[in-house]
């Protein structure tokens, strides 16, 4: 049964990883962006104060989803970016470009409920597949 | 757990310390694991051992593909791991170093007693967790980066950090490589490495980086400890942290490049995550000074850090520096690799030694080893969980003719995060450590019940094999009585 929320977390030695699942292509993005931010704060406690547009490149349809993923954290390491709602506008089976918008906000640490600090998303034995009703990828982050 | 079940390797136990994995398939040399039966059987559970082997199959390894007793799984290369190659013919490989590159160890000993500072440690801990931003939303007014230092910084490492009132000549001959590592090259670092990194310098971070306050509470070898200015009885500080988000970048940017350069090199990968180039390639040369450049922004990490623990320590105790006397011991990197000189087939040969969660553990006698601690050999600093200990060593001659003069680093984890917050669920860690006299300060990213210390293996069982193994020898044992986290 898909989780309720799109993703899951499971231990992955000292690191963490998540499954993620979407119907589309675009809403696996999304719920990936969900699973980062919530790893990296309790998604719960941040506010959609203001947006930021994300659009990345890659070569393939993995290399794109750790790029995606790398650049949300990318704005949280730079700007103190926390989010906690994504939409893909555009996403390529291709794995050459997704674009779309993420809401969130600055972070406060008197308000939000951080959690772990992630350095990187890994390509450990990233593949997106395409089951029967939705698509579904495992993704490791370093922590 | 790693995702498939563990694959039998052949292993020859050559003594209680030492495991040989006889070269087989594609390996071009054997594997050495330094275990006793103990440590072996969770590495036989979780494919540390196989990715030895990997590692093995790699161009221009010299000699052997080692595992230290702390080995454990990681992203291609496994965490407690060294493999040397040779210049010409060898590889140089960002999973060989980590994401966190330069992660490491700095040990400041004092001239305070515990007694000293009895009933003062809760006020020196809230001093350090005032005085030192731990990450994201957390930083000090009084510093800022600009991008023409950052440059130097990336350049100079901590030679920058003294310069500009952070330190002194003092702490920079008790520091791996002096802090600065000659060869890096801020041009290689990428706009979005130093974007990353640009406000995090002089930040602890989180995860298992900490300042800890200690107490030496056992000493192994009274010469050698006396040499490196540590009695029992005496307070040190330790501090673990790295490169930050601009290490953890310039690895992320190094990936794809490898990948590509491992096919146009005809490099058969066992594992994707070994991807790697020619060290004499564009590809390899381009890494090495990147990755030199982020090491040089770690290590002026850890002189900032010292420079505000140094100011903790006069805030808190209302004494001046002199009194307090906060002097570098020693400043080990735990993820990097770099050409050295090292012996082989009794030739003098030029290297690239990857050592992935281990230590460099030169001999006395070596001209790299500090002029005061020649007589002795290298310090080691091998920290354990925030509970109970951490160990003082020293290098060996038989570390420099075995293992390219490399030993352990600490203790991976036992637990998952997950079992680690599950196991402490409805507990106070806050109060629990208190009660077996450690303060603790967490905030931010860290739960303080990801980092308990049961979720840690036992770091004494790993420093005893590099003690019995003659690849290290223990000089004195630290136990902490305050903790700063991110």
């Amino acid at each position: 049964m898909a989780p309720r929320r799109g993703y899951e977390f499971f231990d992955h030695t000292a690191d963490v990883g998540a499954v993620v699942r979407g119907a589309t292509l675009g809403r696996l993005f999304e719920n990936a962006g969900c699973a980062l931010s919530d790893l990296m704060c309790d998604r719960r406690t941040v506010r959609p104060r203001r947006r930021v547009r994300i659009a990345v490149a890659g070569e393939g349809i993995e290399d794109l989803l750790v790029r995606w993923l790398s650049e949300i954290l990318f704005l949280h390491d730079t700007a103190g970016w926390l989010f906690c709602r994504f939409r893909v506008d555009k996403v390529d089976r291709q794995g050459r470009v997704a674009r779309g918008v993420a809401w969130g906000e600055p972070v406060d640490r008197t308000r939000h409920a951080l959690r772990s600090e992630v350095k990187a998303v890994t390509y450990h034995q990233l593949r997106l597949v395409r089951g029967r009703s939705a698509w579904r990828v495992r993704v490791v982050f370093d922590i | 757990m790693p995702d498939k079940p563990a694959v039998s390797i052949p292993l020859e136990r050559l003594d209680d310390c030492r495991v040989r994995i006889p070269k087989h398939g594609r390996m071009n040399v054997p594997g050495l694991v330094f275990a006793d039966d103990h440590l072996m059987e969770s590495m036989r559970a979780d494919q540390a051992l196989q990715q030895v082997v990997n590692v093995a199959c790699l161009p221009g390894i010299v000699r052997a593909s080692l595992g230290m007793p702390d080995i454990h799984w990681g992203y291609g290369f496994p965490i407690g791991g060294v493999a040397a190659f040779d210049l010409e013919t060898g590889v140089i490989s960002p999973g060989g170093v980590g994401y966190d590159i330069n992660c490491g160890v700095r040990l400041l000993r004092s001239g305070l007693s515990a007694d000293a500072v009895k009933g003062r440690t809760r006020d020196l801990v809230e001093a350090l967790f005032r005085n030192i931003p731990t990450g994201v939303g957390s930083h000090r007014k009084d510093f800022k980066l600009t991008q023409p230092d950052q440059e130097k910084v990336l350049r100079d490492g901590a030679v920058w950090a003294a310069a500009h009132g952070f330190g002194n000549a003092g702490d920079l001959r008790h520091i791996e490589e002096g802090g600065r590592l000659e060869g890096a090259d801020p041009s290689l670092v990428s706009e979005r490495a130093k974007e990353r990194g640009r406000n995090q310098l002089g930040t602890l971070g989180s995860g298992n980086h900490f300042v800890e306050v200690q107490r030496v509470a056992e000493v192994f070898d009274a010469d050698a400890a006396r040499i490196l200015g540590l009695e029992e009885g005496g307070i040190t500080v330790s501090i673990h942290t790295g490169s930050r988000g601009l290490g953890y970048q310039v690895c992320d940017d190094s990936l794809q490049t490898m990948l590509r350069a491992a096919r146009k090199y005809g490099i058969a990968l066992p594992d994707p995550q070994l991807c790697c180039a020619p060290v004499r390639s564009e590809e390899g040369r381009r890494y090495l000074g990147a990755m030199y450049a982020a090491a040089n922004y770690a290590f002026a990490n850890r002189q900032l850090i010292t420079h505000w623990v140094r100011q903790s320590f006069e805030e808190a105790l209302g004494q001046g520096p002199k009194a307090i006397g906060l002097e570098v011991v020693y400043d080990v990197c735990h993820n990097i690799a770099k050409v050295e000189t090292h012996r082989v087939a009794g030739r003098e040969t030029r290297l690239c030694v990857h050592r992935k969660g281990a230590t460099r553990a030169f001999p006395p006698g070596h001209p790299q080893t500090p002029e005061a601690y020649r007589a002795v050999g290298q310090p080691v600093l091998i920290p354990g969980d925030m509970g109970r200990y951490s160990y003082v060593l020293v290098g060996t001659a038989q570390a420099y003719e075995e293992t390219f003069g490399s030993t352990c680093h600490g203790a991976g984890r036992r637990l998952s995060r997950h079992a680690a917050k599950k196991s402490a669920r409805g507990r106070s860690i806050q109060r629990e450590m208190e009660d077996r006299g450690v303060i603790v300060r967490a905030d931010g990213y860290a739960t303080l019940a990801e980092e308990i210390p049961e979720a840690y293996k036992d770091v004494a069982e790993v420093v005893d094999v590099v003690h019995r193994a003659g690849i290290s020898r223990r000089v004195a044992r630290l136990v902490p009585i305050g903790v700063i986290k991110g």
